[in-house]
């Protein structure tokens, strides 16, 4: 379900301008935003609202999507109201949960007049707020896999008689809460959650990474174009450059700009990134020789764990470029090892078995190295190259093995 | 009687039956450039290595399989790859990773996002049966004449050439080469060479891998589980280092890394053969108790590994002995033929706390620390390296050592072209070897 209203806001633009976080106002008087940098930095035109329908430990129902004029989302927040105890007295927390298009942590931002507080009913500092906002950042935290029961020993953690604590649809959670009681953290956990404010952390965390995530990256993917993939291959975050490259590959034969970018990620310095952008390269794409004749300019510069990943991909292409398909059997003279090996399995994939090539590769057959002497003879024995010339030179290899 | 007798002299053959030849073992002799003794984590990597290079190499493995560790102890996520965001170990080992991971549709982690404090994050877990598998097809097709089932119970070095004497089921070897990699984790054949060897009075426990299933975690009594737990580790049934006392523990991680077996000890069949023993019994005695807790009474046991994969053993005494002090300030030596990456790792009776390494070290592993003192044409990978205890508990994961089995075969291959020993190879060409092979050398 959706709704719209138009908003004319930029903060988004302006919070995020210049550093990873901002405080947004002077204390109580105005919302408190902390934010961290977003794919996109246009002013926010339309605010559109989803009806969220997946089960959620977050009460409220609606998710916000920020879109710009160009169309393109820019964020998305929800409201949380919920209950936090300290010693046996509850108080609504209210704050707004924002998130990248991409699904990744965002900001916070509390309304006017509301803070985050700590066990001894302490308000949050700026130095606390900066780590709440560093913690929930963190998609790998350990909060993901512990129980609540890991993060504070149980000893005094009960409730007090009467209140309800939430358990996040988690058992061990039911009758305990972090901040409630004097208990302290646990101290493997203490990297991992605000000092005093251990279950307000672990509450935030889950929610950020709860099943709101996955629908925002449905409606993103839903939104999906070459123009807004090339924003999201720009961006200084590696989990959004991931995030892009991964969904890529539908996009990638139409846009120039969009290979551009996809091929600018091929490179030593991120072999993950690399690797997805190399998995992002389809058939289609392939086709285009002058496509293949990028890729092969991308191999020399490559290490050997993506030069084999490269090459494998080469071997997807329907037909390959002859200037390509000489220049992989020139390497062939020099290569070692595994890229030996790979560089036969693509010749092999696509079909090549002509004399004039057979002649050239099966001169490897008197390699010192019996390794690429092997390699070399297995390939022309699959190949089933009929030319003379080289029959006679796999049968003196054989004869003399 | 009669009939015994009868029996004796003449047994009575069915249709198709062959009385076989009186048993006697079967003597050989064989030659190789390299030998590679071990055929765990890093011996793995050093055949195939060696294979590739061109030298004609034999692995002699004690076990059934390859992979060690990583495969036979079922620690099938082999150490971290990447620090940093870069990538530091490379070569044969990833290749194989890499492989095992395609193969069993398995998807690396993503190594562009900083693991943090959870190095875990960076694991790769894989099937380690596929792993073997593909190990054993690419040493064969490196050429490397695998020798399974076979122990060297001698080493002897004259005129530049290494003799060693293994013996196997019926068989009795004796193989001359021109280099020994040691890659059997323990320094057993450093140690029959000759070459001195060190252990500590103490050694990190081993753990047995196995998972169990059969229950609901969450709807388990846990408080009353624990009490039942406490009172049998009160009673003496079990001890508390098996599996920290922590038995909602045990039953939350289902298995897999968690059990501690003191004083494992995989350097000979006797040792290893008590570790084994010990982590089996420890199973056993925990499976039936588990039986006994409401809510556990259907828990099963779905896989248990075949041995107990053991920590620490024996160290050679090298030309260099890695420090903890090196390991933690990422010391980089002139003739580093490979990086480690890999918090300070030592178990104990207590467990583990790992201590991580400061933001953008990288520590580095020198040739001299896997060449023993006084010795020619023989180097060691793996875990058994010259290093001190702390700075092993890091340096022993698998990763690492596969980059050292690349690096040492690599050196072993220049030392036999050559004819010289793997601490006198140029070390510009060495680098260059593993480099063409996908290795990666500190800069």
């Amino acid at each position: 379900m959706e709704g719209l209203f138009r908003h004319k806001k930029v903060f988004l633009q302006l919070l995020v301008a210049g550093g990873i976080l901002l405080l947004a106002a002077a204390e109580d008087t105005g919302p408190r935003r902390f934010f961290l940098k977003p794919t996109l930095e246009l002013p926010v035109d339309t605010v559109y609202r989803y009806l969220v329908l997946e089960e959620d430990s977050i009460p409220n129902d609606t998710l916000f999507q920020l879109r710009s004029a160009e169309g393109f989302p820019l964020a998305y927040y929800r409201k949380i109201n919920t209950n936090v105890c300290f010693d046996g007295t509850c108080r609504m927390l209210k704050v707004q949960l924002y998130w990248n298009i991409t699904g990744r942590y965002l900001g916070i931002e509390l309304p006017p007049g509301e803070f985050l507080s700590k066990t001894d009913h302490e308000k949050f500092n700026l130095s606390e707020y900066a780590r709440m906002n560093h913690l929930l950042a963190d998609s790998l935290s350990p909060l993901a896999d512990f129980t609540f029961e890991d993060l504070v020993p149980p000893a005094g953690d009960l409730l007090p008689e009467g209140a309800a604590a939430p358990t996040l649809g988690n058992p061990a959670l039911g009758g305990l809460t972090a901040d409630a009681v004097t208990s302290a953290t646990a101290p493997a956990m203490a990297d991992y959650v605000v000092a005093g404010a251990a279950y307000t952390t672990y509450r935030l965390w889950h929610f950020v990474y709860g099943p709101t995530r996955d629908e925002i990256q449905r409606l993103t993917q839903q939104s999906l174009s070459d123009g807004l993939l090339v924003h999201i291959l720009a961006s200084p975050d590696a989990s959004d450059v991931a995030w892009g490259l991964q969904r890529a590959g539908d996009y990638l034969s139409s846009s120039g700009p969009l290979r551009e970018a996809v091929l600018s990620r091929i490179a030593n310095e991120d072999f993950s990134l690399a690797s997805m952008a190399i998995d992002a390269i389809g058939p289609a794409s392939l086709s285009s020789s002058a496509f293949q004749q990028a890729l092969m300019r991308k191999l020399s510069g490559l290490n050997y764990s993506l030069k084999n990943k490269l090459v494998d991909k080469l071997g997807e292409a329907p037909a390959l470029d002859p200037e390509v398909r000489a220049a992989l059997v020139k390497s062939l003279e020099t290569a070692s090892g595994s890229y030996l090996s790979h560089l036969f399995a693509l010749l092999l994939k696509q079909k090549v078995n002509d004399a004039e090539t057979c002649l050239e590769i099966s001169n490897l057959l008197e390699h010192e190295n019996h390794f690429v002497a092997s390699q070399t003879f297995q390939f022309l024995e699959k190949a089933a190259c009929e030319d003379e010339v080289v029959q006679q030179r796999m049968n003196r290899y054989r004869n003399k093995r | 009687m009669g009939a015994i007798s009868l029996g004796i002299a003449a047994p009575s053959l069915s249709k198709g039956d062959r009385l076989a030849e009186p048993y006697r073992t079967r003597r050989q002799s064989l030659s190789a450039d390299i030998v590679v003794i071990g055929g765990g984590t890093a011996g793995t990597i050093a055949a195939i290595q060696a294979g590739r290079a061109g030298r004609k190499t034999i692995l002699i493995e004690a076990g059934s399989q390859l992979g060690g560790t990583t495969t036979v102890g079922g620690v099938a996520f082999p150490g971290i790859f990447f620090a940093w965001g870069e990538q530091i170990i490379g070569g044969i080992g990833w290749e194989l990773v890499q492989e095992a991971v395609a193969m069993n549709d398995d998807t690396l982690p993503n190594f562009s996002i900083p693991h943090g404090r959870q190095h875990w994050r960076h694991q790769v877990r894989l099937n380690p049966h596929i792993y073997a598998m593909l190990a054993e097809e690419k040493m064969l097709e490196a050429g490397v004449d695998i020798r399974y089932y076979e122990t060297p119970f001698a080493l002897r070095f004259a005129k530049n050439r290494w003799e060693i004497e293994t013996v196997g089921k019926g068989v009795h070897a004796t193989i001359t080469c021109n280099q020994v990699i040691d890659c059997t984790g323990n320094a057993l054949p450093t140690a029959m060479a000759g070459y001195d060897v060190i252990r500590e009075e103490e050694i990190q426990p081993g753990t047995l891998m196995f998972k169990i299933d059969g229950y609901e975690l969450e709807s388990l009594d846990q408080d009353l589980i624990k009490q039942r737990y406490q009172e049998a580790l009160d009673r003496g049934e079990f001890t508390r280092e098996e599996f920290r006392g922590n038995i909602i523990g045990l039953l939350r991680s289902q298995g897999d890394n968690i059990q501690h077996i003191m004083d494992a000890d995989s350097t000979t069949s006797e040792s290893h053969t008590i570790a084994n023993i010990n982590g089996r019994k420890s199973l056993l005695r925990h499976l039936r108790f588990i039986r006994t807790l409401p809510g556990c009474e259907k828990t099963k046991l779905v896989d248990m590994q075949t041995e107990t994969a053991t920590r620490e053993t024996f160290r050679i005494d090298g030309h260099y002995r890695i420090t903890h002090e090196d390991y933690v300030t990422g010391k980089k030596f002139d003739d580093a033929v490979s990086y480690s990456y890999y918090p300070i790792d030592l178990h104990d009776a207590h467990g583990v706390i790992p201590d991580h390494l400061e933001e953008g070290v990288v520590p580095t592993i020198p040739l001299r620390a896997l060449v023993p003192k006084n010795s020619r044409n023989f180097i060691v990978a793996g875990r058994c390296l010259s290093s001190d205890r702390l700075a092993n508990s890091a340096l022993r994961v698998q990763a690492s050592c596969m980059g050292m089995g690349q690096a040492a075969a690599a050196a072993a291959v220049l030392a036999s072209r050559k004819g010289i020993s793997p601490l006198e190879v140029p070390y510009d060409e060495l680098r260059e070897l593993i480099e063409s092979h996908g290795g990666i050398v500190p800069a």
